[in-house]
């Protein structure tokens, strides 16, 4: 294989193969001169054009390059946009010798098009709304709702950074999460809320941009509030019977979720900005387990001064844990 | 109409009849959402109680439940049955409130291998129970008044089988463990309707009967037209019958015995009949040549159609024979020895009849206290001498309104229930103290408690108490009606049970403390620790 010297615009000196199929030499090349898309490796994309090669002719355009493909200023930073290139910014990949292919001796007007610029992700901060549902294991459970599934909407915000390079990334997650729902106990109306902020942490490895799979841990308090009696679900306090009983207890636990999944969401590329698109939606799809200690259901009966000291029985303990899959959509600024 | 449960009566009918109880056990089921979810679907019993408990079967985990109240708190007890293939058929407190039987059946009837038992629990559930195995589905339990025996028999031809001996009985010794003498009567075919144990005349104390020389505990089988005698104590003994009358109106409805003394040696069991004229005498007697058996001797003592209660009375050295008689509104007494008799004539209020002692100044007089549902009048008579008693005339003491029931409370006190008020009467005082009730009672239950008469009436929310010594009474408006009610003798509270579906609600309310500061109620007892279940 004949390699070539190029001489960059930058100054470094590139060796590069002379086939300029090599999808690799040609990536890399790319990589180095043009500040396009940062696309993995194995991105089936044509090379970016318009390389300034002082051994090509003089405003001549490399061949092959794809019509999406923009050219692009050069720009000191570009090779940091690529995951190929994390190593160092005067790595000296081979270069993509296509446009240099001496065999094309056409000599093609080089066509200046609208470039961005490649804006590195220093940050994503994704707003997501997210549905889980979770099969819950305990029995009792069904005294509080007509099934053993129960459906968690969440609303969290998170954030994350690039660690070593551009594809590991950690953070933080914020969220809240409610559930209500109602059921009978041995004719008893009953009714079951959680309310439960909730922080954590979460890793995530971009595969390629577009596609992410992530680990998520978070912990936080349960505020359960358990109604149990007459009237607890339909029938509103001033329409309850004479002598009709209610008991209502709360109760703080803990509550804590591990999941993994997968996050799909826009690559700049298709965004209108391209490489400075700061701007993005997608959605998760991730399947874990939620955990909540044992609430003893145990209401106090709501009764006036005057009226006989009443005790409710306890019921015994439920606890809402159990496998989980969620889904959820997200806007993403970064 | 007011009327009165007397405890004791109240107990000899329901034996009788089991059908109520057998409905009652599935009586109370709540479904909501899905029917198999133990969660929401509940089946359990009306209460009954203990001593110490309530007691309610919980048909939905196939256990008996038992509420037992402490000192402001409450402890509840399930005991298991055996099998989850078993179903409770029907459940009876024991006479002295030591225990509550409970008899048993397949849960599914398409399950041939599971047989019926008879399971004997103790007053709060703790322990593990007795188990009798027994040979038939029998609807009905008659409790004897001694509390050594209790004998299972059909009271009726419902039944869970499609076809039973009508006949087959089970006496139970309540104190052993062995498994209960099962017989099939050997009478004239008729079939049987009642149990009576007629010589145990007091509540706890055994009363055997010496027959020859051997002492035997009577029990009669009432049957349609015939009445068969056994021996509790000896049950492999001959059973003497004796097929009555037709035209004297045939159909047996009391027994009484009369041990054997001094004026008359043979015990005698009298047999009145549903609109007979006479009472059968059944002079008991060992059976020539037959050593271990025995039978009766058969005579009628005419008394008239009218016949209501009957009693007996030695006055003198003459065994009388004494009846009441309410369409002559006489008591009739008769020799038992001549069959000659003589009335005494009392007045349009003569039905039911009881003895008493009454201590006057000078001596001990035995009095016959005589009464009528819708009377308005109760009579005392003196008994001494009563043959030579021409124109005696009874004491009255007048009962406005019309008596709905009497409970005696002691030798000298009974209590009157009328439609619109209570009356206890002091034959020792000669006093009669009148309670007016606002009309929120409407059929008593009534317990008795050392000098306490206590009170609750379903659909009430009202409980009452009443100091005989004092008769000052107390009453608490509790926050829920009243469903059912219990006094709890061995730990002194009243529990009321509210109508309320669900995971149970009663009102704890201790005599001690008669008073809504001194009462607690439960909510949701039947359900305690069901979440934690599998």
């Amino acid at each position: 294989m004949n390699t070539l010297l190029i001489l960059t615009s930058l100054g470094h000196l590139v060796v590069a193969p002379a086939n300029p199929t090599d999808r690799e030499s040609t990536h890399s090349a790319s990589n180095l001169d043009t500040p396009a898309e940062t696309s993995p490796p194995d991105d089936d994309e044509a090379p970016t054009t318009d390389v300034r090669n002082p051994f090509t002719a003089s405003g001549e355009q490399a061949a092959s390059a794809s019509d999406e493909q923009t050219t692009a200023t050069t720009d000191r930073e570009t090779p940091l946009d690529s995951p190929a290139d994390t190593s160092s910014p005067t790595a000296t990949p081979p270069a993509a010798p296509a446009q240099i292919n001496s065999g094309s001796s056409s000599s093609q007007a080089s066509v200046r098009k609208k470039t961005w610029p490649q804006r590195p992700v220093r940050y994503r901060l994704d707003v997501a709304l997210h549905g889980a549902s979770v099969w819950v294991q305990d029995s009792a459970h069904n005294a509080f709702h007509h099934q053993s599934q129960r459906l968690m909407p969440q609303l969290a915000i998170r954030g994350d950074r690039p660690v070593s390079g551009d594809r590991l990334f950690v953070g933080a997650t914020l969220s809240y999460r409610a559930s209500s729902t109602t059921g009978f106990l041995v004719d008893e109306s009953t009714e079951l809320r959680l309310r439960e902020p909730m922080a954590g942490a979460r890793a995530s490895f971009r595969l390629f941009d577009g596609l992410d799979v992530y680990g998520q841990l978070a912990a936080g308090p349960s505020i359960v509030d358990i109604v149990v009696g007459y009237g607890s679900v339909v029938i509103a306090e001033e329409d309850r019977p004479p002598g009709a009983l209610h008991g209502t207890q709360r109760q703080v636990a803990l509550t804590a979720d591990g999941q993994a999944g997968l996050t799909l969401y826009l690559p700049k590329k298709w965004m209108p900005r391209k490489g400075s698109s700061r701007v993005s939606i997608g959605f998760d799809l991730a399947g874990g387990y939620q955990f909540r200690n044992a609430v003893a259901v145990d209401p106090q009966v709501d009764g006036s001064s005057d009226d006989i000291e009443i005790e409710a029985t306890n019921f015994g303990d439920i606890a809402v844990r159990g496998a989980m899959v969620s889904f959820g959509l997200f806007g993403r600024f970064q | 109409m007011l009327y009165l449960l007397d405890p004791l009566a109240y107990r000899i009918a329901k034996t009788s009849v089991r059908l109520s109880t057998i409905a009652a056990l599935a009586g109370s089921v709540a479904t909501a959402g899905c029917d198999d979810d133990p969660l929401q679907a509940w089946e359990y019993s009306s209460a009954t109680a203990t001593a110490s408990s309530v007691v309610q079967i919980d048909q939905t985990h196939h256990e008996v439940v038992f509420v037992t109240p402490g000192d402001r708190e409450l402890t509840v007890t399930r005991a298991g049955l055996d099998s989850r293939d078993e179903r409770a058929i029907w459940s009876e407190p024991l006479r002295d409130g030591s225990g509550v039987l409970v008899l048993t059946g397949p849960s599914d009837l398409r399950k041939d291998h599971v047989g019926h038992k008879l399971y004997r629990f103790s007053q709060d559930g703790q322990g593990a129970p007795v188990v009798y195995p027994v040979q038939a589905p029998f609807n009905a339990v008659a409790l004897s008044p001694d509390h050594r025996h209790a004998v299972l028999y059909f009271a009726d031809a419902d039944s869970e089988s499609p076809l039973h001996n009508a006949n087959l009985v089970a006496i139970v010794n309540l104190d052993e463990t062995t498994p209960p003498h099962h017989m099939t009567l050997q009478g004239f075919g008729g079939r049987l309707s009642n149990v009576h144990f007629p010589g145990q005349t007091q509540e706890g104390t055994p009363s055997p009967t010496m027959v020859g020389d051997t002492m035997r505990d009577i029990v009669a089988f009432l049957a349609d037209g015939e009445v068969i005698l056994a021996d509790l104590d000896h049950p492999d003994a001959n059973q003497p019958a004796v097929a009555l009358d037709d035209t004297a109106g045939a159909r047996p409805i009391a027994t009484l015995m009369r041990p054997g003394n001094e004026l008359y040696t043979e015990p005698a069991v009298f047999v009145r009949f549903d609109g007979g004229r006479d009472v059968s005498m059944l002079s008991l007697r060992p059976k020539e040549g037959a050593q271990g058996h025995f039978t009766f001797d058969q005579s009628p003592l005419t008394v008239g159609s009218g016949t209501r209660d009957m009693s007996f009375y030695d006055d003198g050295d003459v065994p009388l024979f004494v009846a009441s008689n309410a369409d002559e509104g006489s008591l009739v007494f008769t020799d038992i020895r001549t069959e000659q008799s003589f009335d005494v004539y009392l007045g349009q209020g003569v039905g039911q009849l009881s003895l008493r002692t009454h201590h006057a100044e000078s001596a001990a007089v035995d009095q016959a206290v005589v009464w009528r549902r819708g009377g308005d009048v109760v009579y005392t008579l003196d008994l001494d001498d009563i043959q030579d008693a021409v124109g005696r005339r009874p004491t009255e003491y007048r009962v406005s309104g019309g008596i709905a029931g009497l409970i005696k409370l002691d030798n000298d006190r009974v209590l009157v229930g009328a439609p619109s008020q209570l009356v206890v009467i002091d034959f020792a005082r000669d006093q009669i103290t009148p309670f007016a009730v606002s009309g929120e009672y409407r059929e008593f239950e009534a317990g008795l408690q050392a000098d306490s008469l206590l009170l609750g009436s379903e659909g009430s929310a009202w409980i009452s108490r009443v100091d005989l010594e004092t008769l000052a009474p107390q009453s608490v408006l509790l926050d829920h009606y009243v469903d059912q009610f219990f006094l709890l003798s061995a730990s002194n509270n009243v529990v009321a049970l509210h109508d309320h579906d669900g995971a149970g609600l009663l009102t704890v309310t201790p005599t001690a403390d008669f008073s809504r500061a001194g009462s607690k109620t439960y909510w949701g007892f039947l359900a305690q620790g069901v979440l934690d279940r599998d």
